[in-house]
């Protein structure tokens, strides 16, 4: 029988996977409960539910030691919007593209191959840099570019119909400001933000100039977001047309 | 019926019977005649007739040459049909086992290709395959109880052999290269250079008609997050059972060598060996258990995964049998090596290492105890989980591929389509975020806390002196206007007078422009110069000035002419 003591456990846990700088390790209270979630099939039902009338979703691959992980269900209050992305800006349209597809490359780059999908997430993947994810993002577009060769050129002045790789090639990979600072909205720049986004979030650890992708995130591609955002951009591209933006 | 038709040639064939028939002698001397010129033309029949009469020789031979009896020729004849299929029976089943443990150890036998090509000099004399059995001896020796290595442990530990390695040719490498290399060995091992897929290992499977490739994967080294926040090594199983010399043996059946080797090598006091073999009990010990821990979460995660049919009650009997008779061994050894230490010289390096004996079959002991009391209540799990998960949807098992099946179709979207698709797909990459909330007991904490003391980082100026200035611009400047009173000092006197001898004084321009224009300014009478000007009836050219001549002298009751000025 679920008392009032279970139930303030299970949203205690729930706190605690909420806040990505916290750690298993490092706490013992957060060790017990989740201890405790692993072994105990009613806790974990409540920790289940209480998470799902929040709009979460917890990732079944939790591991002993390790952070439970916690993804948003649709619309839920507690997905990340662009305005909580890049905090303290209005991001254009451009920006907000090119920094969607910069998180989509880092996951490719992570996961190269579809059955590496499979691999066991507490194995630790190849580390990535900055450099690596603008390669692959060029060469993409260089290829494109080959294949867009012949074709008409589409109306640069009609913006819905400019296909996306043409946003990247246009911008700057690299560029200084007047006072010989990096230019924030380069593209090497939007990836640096990126990853040091997902470091803040405890998906990747820096390590120099080298990105090691932890456990977070192994778990939340391979369980989550791989079919997710294979399903949202299958939807989006199967649909109508959107209207010009 | 002796002939049959090959049905996709139509060419008649002797039959099989017939063919062992003659290979034997069986037939008549016309009879044989006319299936040796059959055989001799057919490809097909020369050689089953071939292997035949080689069996048949070899059978005779056997038998000394004596005529065989007619059920001896039958039993000959049974025999030679069985040897003489055309199958693969030369080659077994177990052969293509061994074939593939063979083959387990190619990854490291490779790595003796990568010392002949490797370009770096200063490291071409390290033996990586050594090198190699160490990484895979220093990864066992500390797997389990968190004491687990990373990569930097390893690296460390592979340093001395490094330097025995450099004395061996005089080579002196530089740290940096000698790490470097470490690095590069541990990147092979763990296949770095395949984004640490698995190693795809190819053979030939004889046992298929027509033979086969086929090709199976394994892991070396796995690097594991660890609960500790660290990245640990770890053996993967295929290398554990490569490195523990086990490849074909179940685990159960090794661990139970292992602690005979235990065991008899502590009742014949070879400690050292008896220390490295409990090492290898341990670690199996900790193989069994996250074999069994590895079941029940699959089942927990998804009892379809997991064959609870067969499989796992299977595993789960072997490893409960298997975990009664470790218990009672393991006992056994303990209490030797307690006795054992009893008659040794206290301190005594053979007593440390028979006391470590005991403690490493003491973990293993409570290791397989507490597996014990997992094993009896993994049947639960599994009913437990059914009833859960029956109704659960299945999970979407499509794998995508990122780059060919999202990141390429995205970026050759419209735009506008692109930024739709992203604006549902971006935020599953990103976790989750708690939003932002006012927190009452925040603001007012953050209001009574007492002021910040500012520290002055300014540094203390000079007292300035401020002056009034006009915003005026002054035609002329101070020094000119005192050379200037110096002339008009010197009235009565024409202006003329005055000018010519500025001018013959060498004073500047403006000095003399200045007595003029000062003479005009006194001339005009309701202006206070201290000076009095009358006009003289006589014309003056000279120093750049011309017209009337002016007679200048002071007023009667000017005091001077610079106190008028001040007044000014």
């Amino acid at each position: 029988m679920n008392t009032n003591q279970d139930t303030f456990d299970a949203a205690r846990l729930i706190q605690w996977a909420l806040r990505p700088e916290s750690s298993p390790s490092r706490s013992e209270e957060y060790a017990t409960l989740l201890e405790r979630y692993l072994d105990r099939h009613e806790f974990r039902e409540m920790v289940t539910s209480i998470a799902s009338g929040l709009g979460l979703s917890v990732l079944s691959g939790a591991r002993r030691g390790q952070s439970l992980v916690l993804v948003p269900l649709p619309d839920s209050v507690f997905a990340v919007s662009v305005g909580q992305y890049r905090l303290g800006s209005t991001a254009s349209e451009d920006a907000r593209l090119l920094d969607g597809l910069i998180q989509v490359a880092i996951a490719a780059t992570v996961y190269p191959k579809a059955t590496d999908l499979l691999a066991d997430p507490m194995l630790v993947r190849n580390p990535i840099s900055v450099d690596e994810i603008e390669l692959t993002l060029r060469q993409l577009v260089d290829k494109l570019e080959q294949a867009a060769r012949g074709q008409p050129d589409p109306e640069s002045s009609t913006a819905g119909i400019y296909e996306a790789w043409r946003v990247y090639k246009n911008r700057a990979a690299a560029r200084s400001t007047s006072d010989h600072r990096a230019a924030s909205n380069t593209t090497r720049r939007m990836i640096e933000y990126a990853l040091e986004y997902l470091v803040k979030q405890r998906c990747f650890k820096r390590n120099g100039s080298q990105y090691i992708p932890l456990f977070r995130y192994t778990l939340l591609v391979q369980e989550f977001a791989a079919t997710r955002m294979y399903a949202a951009i299958q939807k989006a591209l199967r649909s109508e047309p959107s209207e010009v933006v | 019926m002796t002939l049959h038709s090959d049905a996709s040639m139509t060419i008649q064939h002797l039959d099989e019977f017939t063919l062992l028939a003659l290979a034997s002698g069986h037939f008549d001397a016309e009879t044989r005649e006319q299936y040796m010129r059959h055989v001799s033309a057919c490809e097909s029949c020369g050689r089953m007739y071939a292997n035949n009469a080689e069996v048949w020789a070899a059978l005779v031979l056997e038998e000394k040459v004596k005529p065989p009896s007619p059920e001896a020729k039958e039993r000959l004849f049974r025999q030679i049909r069985a040897s003489a299929q055309p199958s693969a029976l030369d080659w077994s089943l177990e052969l293509t086992k061994r074939l593939r443990v063979l083959l387990h150890a190619e990854p490291i036998l490779d790595l003796r290709r990568w010392d002949m090509l490797r370009e770096d000099i200063s490291t071409q004399h390290y033996d990586s395959v050594a090198l190699a059995m160490r990484v895979l001896d220093r990864i066992v020796e500390s797997t389990g109880l968190g004491a687990d290595v990373d990569e930097n442990t390893v690296i460390r530990s592979l340093e001395p052999l490094l330097h025995r390695l450099d004395n061996l040719v005089d080579a002196r490498p530089k740290a940096t290269d000698q790490r470097q290399y470490l690095e590069r060995l541990l990147g092979r091992l763990r296949n770095d250079a395949d984004a640490r897929r698995p190693f795809k290992l190819e053979y030939t499977d004889l046992n298929d008609s027509p033979p086969k490739k086929r090709f199976f994967e394994i892991r070396l080294i796995e690097e594991h997050f660890a609960s500790d926040e660290r990245t640990v090594l770890r053996l993967s199983k295929e290398a554990a059972n490569l490195f523990l010399g086990a490849l074909n043996l179940e685990i159960e059946d090794e661990q139970a060598a292992i602690e005979a080797v235990v065991q008899s090598q502590l009742d014949r006091g070879r400690f050292d060996e008896a220390v490295q073999a409990a090492r290898d009990a341990k670690f199996r010990s900790q193989q069994l258990q996250e074999k069994i821990e590895r079941l029940l979460r699959e089942t927990r995660r998804d009892i379809s995964s997991v064959d609870w049919l067969k499989a796992v009650p299977q595993d789960l009997r072997e490893a409960r049998e298997h975990i009664t008779g470790r218990l009672r061994i393991e006992r056994q050894i303990i209490s030797s090596a307690r006795e054992r230490l009893e008659h040794l010289e206290q301190g005594s390096r053979e007593a440390q290492r028979v006391a470590l004996i005991a403690d490493l079959m003491d973990d293993c002991f409570d290791r397989h105890l507490r597996l014990h009391e997992v094993l009896m209540t993994a049947h639960s799990v599994f009913f437990r989980e059914q009833e859960r998960q029956a109704f659960i949807p299945r999970r979407l098992m499509h794998l995508p591929d990122l780059f060919a099946g999202v990141l390429e179709p995205l970026m050759m979207a419209t735009k506008a389509d692109a930024i739709k698709a992203l604006s549902e797909a971006m935020p599953t990459l990103l976790g989750v975020n708690a939003p932002s909330m006012l927190s009452l007991a925040d603001l007012i904490t953050g209001l009574l806390r007492p002021r910040r003391i500012e520290f002055s980082l300014s540094v203390p100026t000079h007292k300035q002196n401020w002056q009034e200035a006009s915003l005026d611009r002054v035609r002329f400047s101070e020094t000119t206007q005192l050379a200037a009173q110096d002339y008009l000092q010197q009235v009565p006197a024409l202006l003329s007078t005055l000018i010519d001898r500025a001018g013959q004084a060498g004073e500047p321009e403006a000095v003399l422009e200045y007595l003029g224009l000062r003479t005009l300014q006194a001339f005009e009478t309701d202006q206070t110069t201290g000076l009095q000007v009358r006009r003289v009836e006589q014309s003056w050219q000279a120093w750049g000035f011309f017209g009337d001549d002016l007679e200048l002298e002071l007023f009667s009751d000017a005091v001077n002419v610079d106190m008028m000025e001040e007044a000014q």
